[in-house]
C-alpha cells in the first residue's frame, strides 16, 4: 500500500497497528422506503474491520446490525437502498462494482452465514452437490472429485463425518447445517465471514460447540469473522472488538475487554447491567426504560436520549459525533472533552 | 340543507380521489388497474339502475326496419332481425347477466364458506366425505357441470343461478378449508382454547375474520367467471328464454346473421360482456395484491 | 366455593405424552408397527402455591408439552394431572371450563398469540365474556385499568388498537393482561420473554414478579435459559428428552449441580465477560432423536462420566437432599 495509508494506520492505536483493514466501511446510509415513509436503517456508519480479527456487531432488533451486515456484501434486501456512503474490500469501493464483480466477491472472498441455514441450502440438493457446485462456480478448473474431497476435509475439521455428505439439508440438525455453510466459505478459502446471528436457532449446549469451532477455524484458517448478534455472552466470548449499535447508529467501538469492563456509552451500560449473569451472586438486574427509537420518526439529537439517565437538554437537540476516549470511540457527548485524539493514542 | 348535503358529498369524494392517489404510492400500477375495475363494475352498476332511463325504446318492443345499421338515427347501436333497438337489449341485458352472476357467486360463497369452515375445523371423517365430495365437482370441467345442471333444472333465473352456483361451491370450500387448516395452528386459537372459549366462539371470532379477507377476492373473479358461464349457458339455449333480453341469448340468436354481414347483432353484447368480466377479473386480481402484499414480493 | 386450597396447586404423577409418528403408505405397508415420539415420558413433580417453578431444558425436551398437558390443552397418553387437587383427566367440558378461569397462559409469541383481526380492547374482554363476567361498561373499565397497571399508557388508546400497531413489547403486555384479566391462580408462563429484545427482557420479568404479589400468583416459567430462570424460579426442574433429570430449589440446583446434563447446561451459558474461561468441557454432540431415544439413561452417549450401568439400566429420581432429586447412576 502507499505510505500514506501505512502512516495514518500507525497514528491509529496500538491494537490496530498491528493489523490492516481489510474492509473499510465511509459514511454509510441505508434508507428503506416503505409505505408510511422512508425509514434511515443506516445512519452515517464508520467502521474499519482488520485482517484475522473477530468483530462483534451487537444491537437489538432493528438497530441496523443486519442491514450493515447486508451492505457489506452491496446486498442490501430490497426495498433498501444504500444512498450514501463508501465501502471498501482491499482498497476497492465495492458500491462501484458491477453485479457480475460483486458476485465474484460473495461466496468467494466474502462468505455469510445466517440464522436459519434452512433457508439458504436447496432442500433437494444433497450436501456434497452444495459445496461442489460452490467451489466449481468460483474454481472452474477444480474436478468434482477434487471438490468432493477438499468439501469432505473440511466437514471433517467441522466435526461432520465424511457419510453425511450425502445426506439432504432438512437430515440434519440446526447445528450441522449451521457448520455446512461455514464449509462452503472455508471451501472457497473466503477471507471473511459476515455470521448474522449464526447461533440464534440453537440450543445452548449446540450454541457453546458451534462457538468453539468458530474460535478454531480462526486459529487455523485466519479468517476474518465479523459476529453480527444480540447476544452479549456469545459476543464476550469470541470477539476482539465490538461496535454497540442501537437506532442505525454505532454507539460505541473498541476492544471487547475494554466494553465488557467499564462501558463508556450509557446504552452499553445499560444494555450490560440488563443481562443476566450466572456467575454473579447478586440478583438485580437494572432494566432500562422507554422503548427501541421508532426510525421512521428517529428523535432528533442523539437516538438514546429519550431513555438515557444522563441526557441533558443538549442532547435532545444535537446529534453527538464519535468521540475517540480510553483508545475507544464512542458517540456521548459526555467523552467530548475528555477527546484528546491522538495525544493519547500515540 | 340541501348544500351541506352535497358539500359533504363533494369533500367525501374529494378524499376519496385523494385516496385513490396516495394508494398508487404504496401499490404501484396494480392500484390503478385495480381502481379501473371497480370504475367499470360501477359503471354497469349504474346502467342498471339506470336502465329505464338509458334506454331509448323498450327492449321487447319491435321499433324500427329490421337490420338498421349501427348510427342510423335514433339507433345508435343498429337493430335486430325483429326491428328492436340493440342498444335497449345491451341496457337491459345487463340486468338478468348481473342479477343471475351475483345470485350464483353469493349462493355459492354461502354454502361453501361454512361447509369449509366445519370440515376445516372439525376435521375427521366429515372432512374426508365433505372433500371427496368436493374435489369430484370441482374436477369437472365447470361448463358441461352448468349445462348439466341447467338443462335439469330447466330455464328461469332462479333455476340458471342454481346451476351456476354448484360449480363455485367448491373453490369457496377447498380455499377457505385450506386457510382454516392454517389458522387452526396458530397460536391465537390455542390461546383461545386456554381462555375457555367454544368452538362456536373460536370458529366465528378468531377463524372466521382471518379467513374471510381471501374470499373477497375469489368473490370478484367468481362473478366474472360466472357472467362467462351464463353467456355461455344463453348461448347453447340452456339459460333464459327468449324474447327476454339477455347477452349470451342475444350473442347466440345474432350469430346466425353474422355471415351476412349483420356484425352489430353480436358484437355490442359481446363487447358488454367482456367489459364487466374484465372488470370484475381487475378488481379480483388488484384486490389479491392489496390484502396479500406477500405475493408482490417474490 | 373451593372448600379448602390444596397447598399444592398443580401435581402430576407420572405423565407421559407419546404422538403418533405420521407414515407414508409404503411405511404403512411395510410395517404394522406404529411409531411414536416420546415427547414426555413419566415425568412427576408437583407445584406449591405461590411459588415460580422453572420447567428448563433445550428444544425437544418435552418441556413445552408438559406445560400443554397441564393446561389441558392436550391429553396425556397416560398419568395424572392434581390441579388443585381435582384429576383434570376426568372432568367434562363445562367442569373444564370453569377450571380454565382459574388457569392462565402467557405464550412466548406475543406475535402469534394475538387475533391479528381483534382489537386489542376486544382481546382483553373477550375471556371475561365467554366466561360471562360483568356486564360490557364494568368489562371495559377491567380491561383499561389492567392496560394501565401492565404499564401500556395511556389505555383509552391502546384499547383501540390492533395487534400489529404495537411494538413486540408492547404485546407482549397484552398478553400478561388477557392471562391475568380472569385473576387466575396459575399462570403458565412458556418462554415468556424470549422473544422480547434484551433491554425489555427485565422489565418484562419485573412485570411478571410484581403482578405475582399483587395478584398472588404461582408460575410455572418455562424457559430454554437458566440465566432468565436464575432471577425468577424459586424451583427448578431440568428436563431432557422427556425425563427430569434433575430436580430442586434453584439455590441448590445452581450451586451443586448433580447431574451431568446439569453441570453441561450451566457451564454453556455464554457469560457476559470475555476474561471468564469455562470450566467443564462441553459435551460433544446433539439431542438424540425421541423416536429412538438411547437406552438406559438418555443422556449416556454425551455423559464424560459413563459407566456401563448406564447404557443398560434407567436411573430412577433419587432424593439426595431435602427437595434435591437427581436421576444419574453416579449416586446410586
Amino acid at each position: 500500500m502507499t505510505g500514506e495509508k501505512t502512516k495514518t494506520n500507525r497514528t491509529k492505536s496500538m491494537e490496530s497497528a498491528k493489523y490492516e483493514p481489510i474492509i473499510k466501511i465511509k459514511d454509510l446510509e441505508v434508507t428503506f422506503p416503505i409505505r408510511q415513509g422512508n425509514v434511515i436503517a443506516l445512519d452515517g456508519i464508520n467502521l474499519e474491520i482488520y485482517r484475522g480479527e473477530t468483530l462483534g456487531i451487537v444491537g437489538e432488533s432493528g438497530c441496523g446490525k443486519s442491514t450493515l451486515g447486508f451492505s457489506i456484501l452491496n446486498s442490501v434486501q430490497s426495498p433498501g437502498k444504500i444512498t450514501k456512503g463508501e465501502i471498501y474490500f482491499h482498497g476497492e469501493n465495492l458500491l462501484e462494482k458491477s453485479e457480475k464483480e460483486l458476485q465474484k466477491i460473495r461466496g468467494k472472498k466474502i462468505s455469510m452465514i445466517f440464522q436459519d441455514p434452512m433457508t439458504s441450502l436447496n432442500p433437494l440438493m444433497r450436501i456434497d452437490r452444495h459445496i461442489i457446485e460452490t467451489i466449481r462456480k468460483h474454481e472452474k478448473n477444480v474436478s468434482r472429485k477434487e471438490a468432493l474431497e477438499r468439501a469432505a476435509y473440511l466437514l471433517d475439521k467441522l466435526g461432520i463425518i465424511r457419510e453425511r455428505l450425502f445426506d439432504f439439508p432438512h437430515q440434519l440438525s440446526g447445528g450441522m447445517r449451521q457448520r455446512v455453510m461455514i464449509g462452503i466459505g472455508l471451501a472457497l478459502n473466503a477471507e471473511v465471514l459476515i455470521a448474522d446471528e449464526p447461533t440464534t436457532s440453537l440450543d445452548v449446549i449446540v450454541e457453546a460447540q458451534f462457538i468453539q469451532l468458530l474460535a478454531q477455524l480462526k486459529r487455523e484458517f485466519g479468517i476474518t469473522l465479523i459476529l453480527i448478534t444480540h447476544n452479549m455472552g456469545i459476543v464476550a466470548e469470541i470477539s476482539d472488538r465490538v461496535a454497540v449499535m442501537y437506532g442505525g447508529k454505532i454507539m460505541e467501538i473498541g476492544t471487547s475487554d475494554k466494553i465488557f469492563k467499564n462501558p463508556l456509552h450509557p446504552y452499553t451500560e445499560g444494555l450490560l447491567k440488563s443481562i443476566p449473569n450466572i456467575l454473579l451472586d447478586d440478583d438485580n438486574l437494572e432494566p432500562m426504560p422507554g422503548f427501541p427509537p421508532d426510525l421512521l420518526n428517529p428523535p432528533e439529537g442523539c437516538r438514546f436520549a429519550p431513555r438515557c439517565k444522563y441526557a441533558t437538554e443538549r442532547c435532545f437537540r444535537e446529534s453527538p459525533k464519535m468521540y475517540r476516549y480510553d483508545s475507544r470511540m464512542v458517540s456521548c457527548f459526555k467523552y467530548e472533552n475528555k477527546d484528546k485524539t491522538r495525544e493519547t493514542d500515540l | 340543507m340541501n348544500q351541506l348535503f352535497s358539500h359533504r358529498i363533494a369533500s367525501t369524494l374529494k378524499s376519496f380521489i385523494k385516496k385513490i392517489f396516495k394508494g398508487a404510492k404504496w401499490y404501484g400500477v396494480e392500484w390503478y388497474l385495480t381502481a379501473f375495475g371497480a370504475f367499470l363494475i360501477l359503471s354497469v352498476l349504474v346502467i342498471i339502475i339506470f336502465a329505464n332511463k338509458l334506454a331509448p325504446y323498450d327492449p321487447l318492443e319491435f321499433v324500427g326496419k329490421p337490420f338498421l345499421r349501427p348510427g342510423t338515427k335514433g339507433f345508435l347501436f343498429g337493430t335486430d332481425n325483429l326491428g328492436r333497438d340493440v342498444l335497449s337489449r345491451v341496457i337491459f341485458g345487463s340486468k338478468i347477466v348481473m342479477t343471475i352472476a351475483i345470485t350464483a357467486t353469493l349462493f355459492s360463497a354461502v354454502v361453501g364458506i361454512p361447509l369449509g369452515l366445519i370440515s376445516g375445523y372439525f376435521g375427521g371423517k366429515l372432512d374426508r366425505v365433505l372433500s371427496l365430495i368436493m374435489d369430484s365437482v370441482y374436477s369437472f370441467p365447470g361448463l358441461v357441470l352448468a349445462i348439466a345442471m341447467a338443462a335439469m333444472l330447466g330455464p328461469g333465473i332462479l333455476n340458471i343461478s342454481i346451476a351456476i352456483a354448484v360449480i363455485y361451491i367448491p373453490t369457496y370450500f377447498r380455499m377457505v378449508r385450506g386457510h382454516v387448516l392454517s389458522v387452526k395452528g396458530e397460536l391465537y386459537v390455542e390461546a383461545a382454547r386456554t381462555l375457555g372459549a367454544s368452538d362456536v366462539t373460536i370458529l366465528s371470532k378468531y377463524i372466521f375474520p382471518n379467513v374471510i379477507a381471501s374470499v373477497a377476492v375469489i368473490f370478484s373473479l367468481n362473478i366474472a367467471d360466472a357472467i362467462l358461464t351464463e353467456a355461455g349457458l344463453s348461448f347453447l339455449g340452456l339459460g333464459i328464454s327468449p324474447p327476454t333480453p339477455d347477452w349470451g341469448l342475444d350473442l347466440s340468436k345474432g350469430k346466425v346473421f353474422l355471415p351476412r354481414g349483420y356484425w352489430w347483432l353480436v358484437t355490442y353484447p359481446g363487447m358488454m360482456i367482456s367489459i364487466v368480466a374484465l372488470g370484475f377479473t381487475l378488481l379480483g386480481e388488484g384486490l389479491n395484491e392489496i390484502l396479500n402484499p406477500r405475493l408482490k414480493e417474490s | 366455593m373451593t372448600a379448602k386450597k390444596v397447598d399444592e396447586i398443580v401435581k402430576v404423577t407420572n405423565l407421559k405424552k407419546y404422538f403418533e409418528v405420521e407414515r407414508d403408505i409404503i411405511q404403512k405397508l411395510s410395517s404394522k408397527t406404529k411409531r411414536y415420539v416420546k415427547a414426555v415420558d413419566g415425568v412427576s413433580f408437583s407445584i406449591k402455591r405461590g411459588e415460580v417453578f422453572g420447567l428448563v431444558g433445550e428444544s425437544g425436551s418435552g418441556k413445552t408439552t408438559t406445560g400443554r398437558l397441564i393446561i389441558n390443552i392436550i391429553q396425556p397418553t397416560e398419568g395424572e394431572i392434581l390441579f388443585d387437587g381435582i384429576d383434570l383427566t376426568t372432568l367434562s367440558k363445562g367442569e373444564m371450563k370453569k377450571i380454565r378461569k382459574r388457569m392462565q397462559v402467557i405464550f412466548q409469541d406475543p406475535y402469534a398469540s394475538l387475533n391479528p383481526r381483534m382489537k386489542i380492547g376486544k382481546a382483553l374482554i373477550q375471556p371475561l365474556e365467554i366466561h360471562r363476567i360483568g356486564t360490557p361498561g364494568e368489562r371495559k373499565d377491567m380491561a383499561l385499568r389492567l392496560l394501565e397497571h401492565v404499564g401500556l399508557t395511556p389505555p383509552e388508546i391502546i384499547y383501540t388498537k390492533y395487534p400489529h400497531q404495537l411494538s413486540g413489547g408492547q404485546r407482549q403486555r397484552v398478553v400478561i393482561a388477557r392471562a391475568l384479566i380472569l385473576h387466575p391462580e396459575f399462570v403458565l408462563a412458556d418462554e415468556p420473554i424470549a422473544m422480547a429484545d434484551v433491554s425489555m427482557r427485565v422489565l418484562l420479568l419485573e412485570l411478571m414478579m410484581k403482578l405475582k404479589e399483587e395478584f398472588n400468583l404461582t408460575y410455572l416459567f418455562i424457559t430454554h435459559d437458566l440465566a432468565t430462570a436464575k432471577y425468577v424460579c424459586d424451583m427448578i426442574a431440568i428436563m431432557y428428552l422427556g425425563k427430569i433429570v434433575e430436580i430442586g430449589k434453584l439455590k441448590d440446583v445452581f450451586k451443586n449441580p448433580l447431574h451431568p446434563y446439569t453441570k453441561a447446561l450451566l457451564s454453556a451459558i455464554p457469560i457476559p465477560d470475555p476474561e471468564h474461561k469455562r470450566k467443564i468441557e462441553i459435551p460433544k454432540g446433539e439431542i438424540p432423536n425421541p423416536i429412538n431415544p438411547p437406552s438406559g439413561c438418555r443422556f449416556h452417549p454425551r455423559c464424560p462420566y459413563k459407566m456401563d450401568i448406564c447404557e443398560k439400566e434407567e436411573p430412577p429420581l433419587k432424593i439426595i437432599d431435602e427437595e434435591h432429586s437427581v436421576a444419574c447412576h453416579l449416586f446410586d
